[in-house]
C-alpha cells in the first residue's frame, strides 16, 4: 500500500507541474503544493513504519503490534493519497484515460484484505491493553 | 512505541539500506517501469494478469526471495520481500500482490511449518516456476476465519475435502494451494488444518473462476496423502490471524 500511494503521488506531482489553469501550472498554487506536501509526508511516515516493522521481524524482535499498526496506517494513507491524486487530476482523474483512478481502486482493498482495519485495531488494542 | 536496545552497531536512519538491498530495489524499480508499466492498462481492462510477466518474476528471483539458496531461492530477508512488493505496487498493485502472496503467505507458511520432505518437494518449485495461493477465506468466514466450513475427512488413506473458497489471490495461476479445512468441526480452531494441494493431482474436482480478484474455488476433492500433506494442525491458522 505504501507502493500504491507512491505510484499515485508520482503521477499527481508530475501532473501538477504540467497542467495549466489561470495562466500558470496548478503546481504553482500553494493549495496544490500543500496537498502534494501533505501526501508526501504521509507516504514518508507509512514507509518508515513498513521498514521499521520489517527490520524488527528480521531482527527477531516481537513485531505483531507494529505490523498491525503499519498495515492499518498504510491502508489509510494509500486511500487518502490516491483519492487526492484524482482530485489533482480533476475531471481527467475521474476518467479511465488517466492512471490515477486505478490506484484509488487498488487502494481500497488495503483496508479489507489480510485483516480488516477493525481487526488490526482489535489486535493493537489487545496488545496495548491486555486481553480480556 | 516499543523500544529495543541493541548492543551494536550504532543506530542508523530507517532509510539506510545495504548495497545489496539498493541493487535489488533498483533492479525491481527498473523492471517495473520498463516491463510492467506498459501492460498495466491492458491487464486492468481485461482483468487478466500477463503470464509472461509472472515468468519474468521467477526469472528475476522475485517468487522465492526468502527461500534458502539450497532450495534455489534468493536466501534474502523479509526486508527484501517488502522492497519488492513496494516497488511493484508503485506501478501495479496486482503485480505487487502476486509477489506478496507467493513470498509472505505461501513460501512463509512452507518455511515455517512444512516438514523437511515437503520443503524439499515444494520450495525449489516455488522459487523456479510454481505459483502459490493461500486458500483461507470463504463466503461465511472472512475476519472470523475460524468459522470456515470446508471439511477434510479421512476415508481410508484419502482425505476427502468438501467446500468452497472465495477471494483466493493467485488461484488462477497457482500450482500449489495452502488450503485450510477442518478435520474436526467440533474441535473449533484446533481442528483447522492446512493442506498442501497441487493443481493437477486432484482426482475429482470442479473449478469456477471469476475475474481476478476475487477468484472462487469450488471442489469436491479426493486427495491422496501422497500428494496432499497436512501442515501442522491449527498452528498455521492461529499464527495467520495473529500476524
Amino acid at each position: 500500500m505504501a507502493g500504491v500511494a507512491r505510484g499515485a503521488w508520482e503521477y499527481a506531482s508530475k501532473y501538477a507541474q504540467e497542467r495549466k489553469q489561470f495562466g500558470k501550472t496548478i503546481g504553482e498554487f500553494q493549495g496544490v503544493q500543500f496537498q502534494i506536501a501533505q501526501m508526501a509526508t504521509e507516504i514518508e511516515a507509512a514507509r518508515l513504519m513498513v521498514y521499521n516493522t520489517a527490520r524488527m521481524k528480521d531482527a527477531g524482535i516481537p513485531f505483531v503490534k507494529e505490523a498491525a499498526m503499519t498495515k492499518l496506517f498504510c491502508s489509510q494513507v494509500a486511500e487518502r493519497v490516491t483519492s487526492l491524486a484524482i482530485e489533482i487530476y480533476g475531471g481527467y482523474g475521474f476518467t479511465k484515460d488517466y492512471p490515477v483512478e486505478k490506484y484509488w481502486r487498488d487502494s481500497k482493498i488495503g483496508k479489507i484484505y489480510e485483516g480488516t482495519s477493525n481487526m488490526q485495531l482489535a489486535t493493537i488494542a489487545k496488545l496495548l491493553l491486555g486481553s480480556k | 512505541m516499543a523500544q529495543t536496545t541493541l548492543q551494536l552497531p550504532p543506530p542508523l536512519p530507517l532509510t539506510t539500506f545495504t548495497e545489496d538491498e539498493i541493487l535489488f530495489r533498483d533492479n525491481i524499480r527498473q523492471f517495473a517501469d520498463e516491463k510492467v508499466r506498459p501492460l498495466v492498462r491492458e491487464m486492468d481492462e481485461k482483468g487478466v494478469f500477463d503470464k509472461n510477466l509472472i515468468h519474468e518474476f521467477f526469472q528475476l528471483g522475485l517468487m522465492g526471495i526468502e527461500i534458502p539458496e539450497q532450495y534455489g531461492g534468493g536466501g534474502a530477508k523479509f526486508f527484501e520481500a517488502i522492497l519488492a512488493v513496494e516497488e511493484l505496487s508503485r506501478v501495479d498493485a496486482s503485480a505487487g500482490v502476486i509477489v506478496d502472496v507467493q513470498n509472505t503467505l505461501v513460501n512463509n507458511a512452507l518455511l515455517r511449518w512444512a516438514t523437511a520432505d515437503q520443503k524439499k518437494r515444494y520450495l525449489p518449485r516455488m522459487a523456479a516456476d510454481m505459483c502459490g495461493a493461500y486458500a483461507l477465506s470463504e463466503a461465511g468466514s472472512g475476519s472470523d476465519a475460524f468459522a470456515l466450513q470446508t471439511k477434510a475427512e479421512l476415508k481410508g488413506n484419502d482425505y476427502v475435502l468438501n467446500g468452497r473458497k472465495l477471494w483466493i489471490t493467485n488461484a488462477k495461476e497457482a500450482g500449489l494451494f495452502v488450503l485450510f479445512a477442518t478435520v474436526d468441526p467440533a474441535a473449533g480452531y484446533k481442528g483447522i488444518t492446512a493442506f498442501l494441494m497441487e493443481k493437477g493431482v486432484r482426482r475429482k474436482t470442479s473449478w469456477g473462476f471469476g475475474r481476478r480478484p476475487p477468484v472462487s474455488l469450488c471442489w469436491r476433492i479426493v486427495a491422496s496423502p501422497k500428494t496432499t500433506s497436512s501442515v501442522k494442525q491449527a498452528k498455521a491458522t492461529r499464527s495467520q490471524l495473529r500476524r
